[in-house]
């Protein structure tokens, strides 16, 4: 539904993107990287508002530049949030659905379906100006999806929004993908994106620096063995620790107290399988298994923090 | 990444055609969020008033022609105090240009403005939008205002006059409704592509209504002063002066009564009613290139 390719952008000396080849299709997609690694930058290139100095930009096929037509199946939620504040939700949300071409009661319907989805069909009657932070984000999603398009971008959508609004949107966002809509979130908070999908692109300092599913991304960095931390229902550890090194796929075992053992592998799946196994034949069971550095977070550490 | 099942799949929304206009919504949207301001009521309640004010007059005139030869009233006299329908026409269009400038000063210098100090370029132009259809929007919310406040108006006092009067008189009314409303256009022209224009330059909307009432007053100073003191070109860059130039040559006024000169008083005129029009035109194309000046710069087409 989107694809990039070979995209660079200078802003006078400033190259704010580098080469970029993307490709995203149905579902949600996180565009992670810290602040001017040019995500915005590749929204708008997306979205049709820049254009990329080399490369190509498609979106539903067709070029976003050369034909404002192609942004018709197109939203965009943008990261800044103050636009009409003497306007209602409601009004701010139809005005921006008419520029669809929708009449104005196709208008107002899709817009009481949108903001009845982002959960504002009540207080979107409020001005803009008086509503919270969070709820003015919420009204900005529905303008994205209040003309039901098949790609929505987000630019930070969860900014400002409390701990229940944000598992709110978080479950609109991947309700928004099962539709098999192509969704791309951009986002600096890690564990939210974690939450909506795995697939993720990481940008850094302009470049393409890892795209795909977060998981097999860090089964291929290989020089960062994962840690795993694995309690038994018993003290034995230092027996279960000695079977543990024999595996192919752990580099080190260490005993951490009489019950609790910590490795390192290179494989997550394989010590998955295999060392409930290895606790069995002992005739112990495990009963707590976790691996502090299998998530996002760690991925985005050794990505976009290491050299 | 591809092998995976959807819940529902994409749905196109049943929405009908989707070739509109678009420019509507966007003037819609603009006007409507000016309305919601106190000043742009109390700025339109001046035009209003203006409306009030010589529509008393014309009914007056009608009313003293329609019993003028009952001996109950003078019609001689009342055009000699109050003026004849040509003058309170001229007269209303041009108070009515200066009550409208402030008038756009208070709604219009924001619209262009705003949206670039807000980045509402972002939403619209994510849209299927074109700088044109953008354009046409802002451009059409900004002459509502001249529209609504000088040119129907201007078409009211027009046809209360010739509707209102006796059958003799009414004859010669008929030929002033084209004039007034060319002049009324005019001004509107001018009106419209000076505000649209610094709207686009600036990014608050205070100090774009600022400019263009400094401007305004600034090029009329400019225009009559310097005329007077042996550069008769001059008078063509103040818009008041072109546009009294322009009412004078197509209503033909002539002579000016006494009540009239009380509500606006006259000046001297440009020696050229088509150079006072094509400066009109001029000036009003360099605002409407400024907005296309400054959408080519920021929204890529």
């Amino acid at each position: 539904m989107i694809s990039v390719t070979g995209v660079s952008k200078m802003f006078g000396v400033v190259r704010a993107l580098n080469e970029i080849d993307l490709t995203v299709g149905p579902g949600v997609c996180g565009l992670l990287g810290p602040n001017g690694s040019g995500k915005s930058t590749l929204l708008k290139l997306i979205a049709g508002q820049l254009r990329p100095d080399t490369g190509t930009v498609r979106l539903l096929g067709q070029d976003p530049f050369a034909l404002p037509a192609a942004l018709r199946d197109l939203g965009l939620c943008p990261e800044q949030d103050r636009f009409y504040e003497d306007l209602s939700g409601f009004e701010f949300v139809e005005a921006l659905t008419r520029l669809h071409g929708l009449n104005v009661e196709a208008a107002r319907q899709a817009t009481r379906a949108a903001l009845d989805r982002v959960g504002m069909s009540r207080d979107g009657l409020k001005r803009m100006g008086e509503m919270s932070r969070g709820m003015r984000q919420r009204v900005k999603i529905a303008q994205a999806i209040a003309h039901d398009p098949r790609v929505v971008l987000l630019d930070e959508p969860l900014n400002g929004a409390d701990p229940v609004a944000r598992a709110d949107l978080i479950r609109l966002v991947r309700a928004l993908g099962d539709e098999g809509r192509c969704v791309l979130v951009s986002s600096h908070v890690l564990h939210e994106v974690e939450s909506m999908t795995h697939r993720v692109v990481l940008v850094r300092a302009g470049r393409m620096r890892a795209q795909g599913d977060f998981l097999k991304l860090r089964e291929l960095i290989e020089d960062r063995p994962y840690r795993i931390t694995i309690e038994l229902d018993a003290p034995e550890a230092r027996a279960f620790a000695a079977r543990l090194v024999a595996l192919l796929h752990v580099r080190s075992a260490s005993v951490n107290t009489d019950r609790t053992v910590e490795v390192t592998t290179v494989a997550l799946d394989a010590a998955c399988q295999e060392i409930p196994a290895v606790a069995a034949e002992l005739g112990r069971v495990v009963v707590r298994f976790t691996s502090p550095d299998a998530d996002l977070e760690s991925l985005y550490r050794y990505l976009m923090h290491d050299d | 990444m591809i092998d995976r099942i959807f819940d529902v799949g994409y749905r196109r929304l049943d929405a009908g055609p989707r070739h509109r206009f678009a420019p509507w919504p966007i003037a819609r949207t603009a006007l409507l969020l000016a309305w919601r301001r106190r000043a742009t009521k109390v700025g339109l309640l001046f035009c209003l008033g203006n409306v009030v004010l010589y529509g008393g007059l014309i009914i007056f005139q009608v009313l003293m022609q329609r019993f003028d030869n009952t001996g109950m009233a003078d019609a001689a006299l009342a055009e000699a105090v109050f003026g004849t329908a040509q003058e309170v026409l001229s007269s209303f269009v041009q108070v009515q240009f200066m009550t409208c400038a402030i008038a756009l000063a208070i709604v219009a210098a924001g619209f262009v403005a705003d949206d670039r100090q807000a980045g509402a370029f972002d939403l619209y132009f994510a849209r299927p939008l074109t700088r044109m259809d953008y354009a046409a929007g802002k451009v059409l919310a900004t002459a509502a205002v001249p529209l609504a406040a000088l040119v129907v108006p201007a078409f009211g006092l027009w046809f209360v006059a010739v509707g209102g009067t006796s059958a003799t008189h009414g004859a010669g009314l008929w030929s002033l409704g084209p004039p007034t409303m060319a002049t009324a256009l005019c001004g509107t022209l001018w009106l419209t592509g000076a505000v649209i224009g610094l709207s686009a330059m600036g990014e608050k909307a205070r100090a774009v209504g600022a400019v263009f009432v400094a401007l305004l007053l600034g090029l009329s100073a400019v225009g009559e002063a310097l005329p007077a003191a042996g550069y008769p070109p001059f008078g063509y860059l103040s818009p008041v002066r072109d546009l009294r130039t322009v009412a004078d040559a197509l209503l033909d006024v002539g002579s000016r009564s006494m009540g009239v000169a009380l509500l606006h008083k006259g000046g001297p005129l440009n020696a050229s009613a088509w150079g006072s029009f094509l400066a009109l035109v001029l000036q009003a194309a360099l605002g409407f290139g400024a907005l296309g000046w400054r959408l080519r710069r920021e929204v890529v087409g």
